[in-house]
């Protein structure tokens, strides 16, 4: 099968994954609500000037619909407080933040509780299809530390980005400190869409031709719809079906964006990135800690539950195994083998329309392609039973 | 052990690719697991060429090699009186000879090739009312004297059972006895290479089983 029809099939699938444009608009909607909500005069956060952006897979353009009808999108945004570490602990600034967004579910008639986090507070909205908002309270981070991770190599715009992040499981979460869990969300979202628009930019414009968007800047990045989103998406939708009964141990998102943004050479069809991508990804994982670092705040791991729970290296390894050899032997596919593989790995139903330009070989060639590995046994052990 | 050096040794990527219908399951105790259906075409010398699949899942222990892996047959075809192990799992081979073979080459296509396959390949043979090509063990301790004898060359239980004896004593109390082949010159100046090498195996079997039992 020439290469072609393989980009086209995968292609097929990763349009099937993604979700309606209506979906990212009202997310959209949503930080906007939230950030209106705590600039309100009478908001007990309004003078700390609160800054809330989206953030995670709503924010790259890498969602991908879940497996069950019923499963819950994730919407991820960062609230940026202009206040000093030192003038309040990380527990009052959570629950300061936490008063402010249970009344803000009061306003909005919201049924479902707010729920508590170890670093976010989690808003449950019920629509025809259900979202839950983690909002990340956050202190921007002070100049001594920003000049700390420009030290290490982070360009100046992404690392004056940074944030001090509250975390129930921290050691001085209690106590006023200057110690805190260092982060930079809006700076990793900033260096996705660095090494992603430079792959955009022929689509970019061929949109605002169409005058679909006024202009370049306008065209958010759930549109650029890069080979290295889409590769994204066909990992963490491989992801979802190989761990679908044990979610909780399964690769995170979060790892599976930074390392193929790191993995991708701007490679043209999806196919190639993909496999690429795969190829490549593992190399970015540091045999020393941090593992997955944050590339705009290098001492963030976004593999720190790694070193408590091996478990966890090990599935993102049994998984990029898996999808490495799966992607692997796509090319070699018949139709229906194609239609069967993508069924099982993805699980996408490609209709006889997308699957119409992969040959279905001779009978001969068939017989021939599906044969069985062929071993000769000198000796072997010889069966036993207790 | 770090996943990366067992999924590594384990040359799992190549064993995917010669049974392409086995996949990697998510690990929820840190063993490795493939399931699904392992497809082959075997022969041996003297007996006919059989092409089979079979649905099994085989467990793969974090202490591999160290601890030999466990094969289910899981499509119901092999039944329980066949040779099987408490639990159902199949009973491939005598634990030390298994134990030995994946010591000498930890490679696990080189298991599956070695050990699964040719175990599927004798029962296809059994299930057609053919010979078993590589013979079987009897169950319990018997048959694993027949093995341990079959390793050194005694076909006869008397000289076999007399080799254990000489493996039980110490080197050099042994090698001054009469070798139990029956040659008339002491052990020290006949099969005491062998029996030393078997010795050493075994107290390095029942070590590593001991370690893992306390």
């Amino acid at each position: 099968m020439d290469q072609l029809a393989v980009v086209k099939v995968l292609d097929s699938v990763v349009d099937s994954l993604d979700i309606p444009q209506s979906y990212y608009e009202r997310a959209s909607d949503r930080h906007h609500s939230i950030a209106e909500w705590l600039c309100r005069p009478e908001s007990k956060l309004s003078r700390y000037s609160p800054h809330v952006t989206p953030q995670g897979s709503f924010r790259y353009g890498t969602v991908v619909r879940p497996i069950y009808s019923d499963a819950e999108y994730d919407l991820d945004s960062v609230v940026t407080l202009q206040i000093q570490k030192t003038a309040k602990t990380q527990s009052e600034l959570k629950l300061l933040f936490g008063e402010e967004l249970k009344a803000y579910a009061k306003a909005h008639g919201m049924l479902s509780p707010l729920e508590e986090k170890p670093r976010c507070w989690r808003l449950h909205y019920a629509d025809e299809a259900s979202f839950h908002l983690d909002s990340l309270p956050c202190v921007a981070e002070e100049p001594a530390v920003v000049q700390a991770i420009i030290a290490q190599g982070v360009p100046f715009e992404l690392a004056k980005r940074a944030v001090a992040i509250t975390d129930q499981r921290h050691m001085n979460y209690l106590t006023i400190s200057r110690d805190w869990l260092i982060s930079n969300p809006r700076g990793f979202a900033r260096w996705f869409e660095e090494h992603t628009r430079v792959y955009a930019q022929a689509r970019l414009r061929a949109l605002v031709e169409m005058r679909k968007f006024a202009s370049v800047e306008d065209v958010p990045p759930y549109e650029w719809k890069t080979p290295l989103q889409r590769s994204i998406q066909l990992m963490k939708r491989h992801r979802d079906v190989m761990f679908r009964d044990s979610p909780e141990i399964a690769p995170i998102s979060m790892i599976i964006t930074n390392l193929a943004t790191h993995a991708y050479a701007g490679e043209a069809d999806i196919y190639e990135a993909v496999t690429g991508i795969v190829a490549r990804m593992r190399n970015f994982v540091s045999p020393v800690y941090p593992r997955v670092p944050n590339p705009t705040a290098p001492s963030e791991d976004y593999a720190d539950k790694w070193s408590k729970n091996p478990l966890l290296e090990k599935n993102f390894l049994l998984w990029h195994t898996q999808v490495q050899q799966d992607l692997s032997r796509l090319h070699a596919l018949t139709r229906d083998g194609m239609e069967r593989e993508i069924r099982g790995r993805f699980e996408v139903q490609l209709t006889r329309d997308q699957l119409s330009h992969i040959s279905n070989p001779l009978p001969v060639r068939a017989a021939a392609a599906s044969v069985a590995p062929s071993v000769f046994v000198p000796s072997a052990p010889k069966p036993w039973g207790k | 052990m770090a996943g990366d050096v067992l999924l590594n040794q384990l040359a799992i990527s190549e064993l995917l690719t010669r049974f392409e219908s086995l996949r990697l399951i998510p690990s929820k105790d840190g063993d490795v697991v493939l399931a699904g259906v392992i497809d082959f075409t075997a022969s041996a010398h003297g007996c006919r060429t059989v092409t089979d699949s079979y649905e099994i899942s085989v467990r793969v222990p974090a202490a591999y090699p160290s601890e030999v892996p466990v094969v289910h047959e899981t499509g119901g075809r092999i039944p329980s009186d066949f040779h099987k192990l408490t639990g159902n799992a199949l009973c491939l081979g005598s634990p030390f000879r298994l134990w030995l073979l994946t010591k000498q080459n930890p490679s696990f296509p080189n298991f599956m090739e070695r050990v699964v396959v040719p175990y599927l390949y004798a029962y296809s043979l059994h299930e057609a009312g053919e010979a078993m090509p590589f013979g079987e063990l009897r169950h319990g301790t018997l048959g694993l004297v027949d093995d341990l004898g079959e390793m050194l060359g005694a076909s006869d239980p008397e000289i076999a059972t007399a080799y254990l004896q000489a493996i039980r004593r110490k080197k050099r109390v042994s090698n001054k006895r009469p070798c139990p082949c029956g040659s008339g010159m002491r052990l020290g100046c006949c099969h005491n290479r062998k029996v030393n090498a078997l010795r050493v195996a075994l107290r390095s079997y029942f070590a590593c089983r001991t370690s893992r039992e306390t």
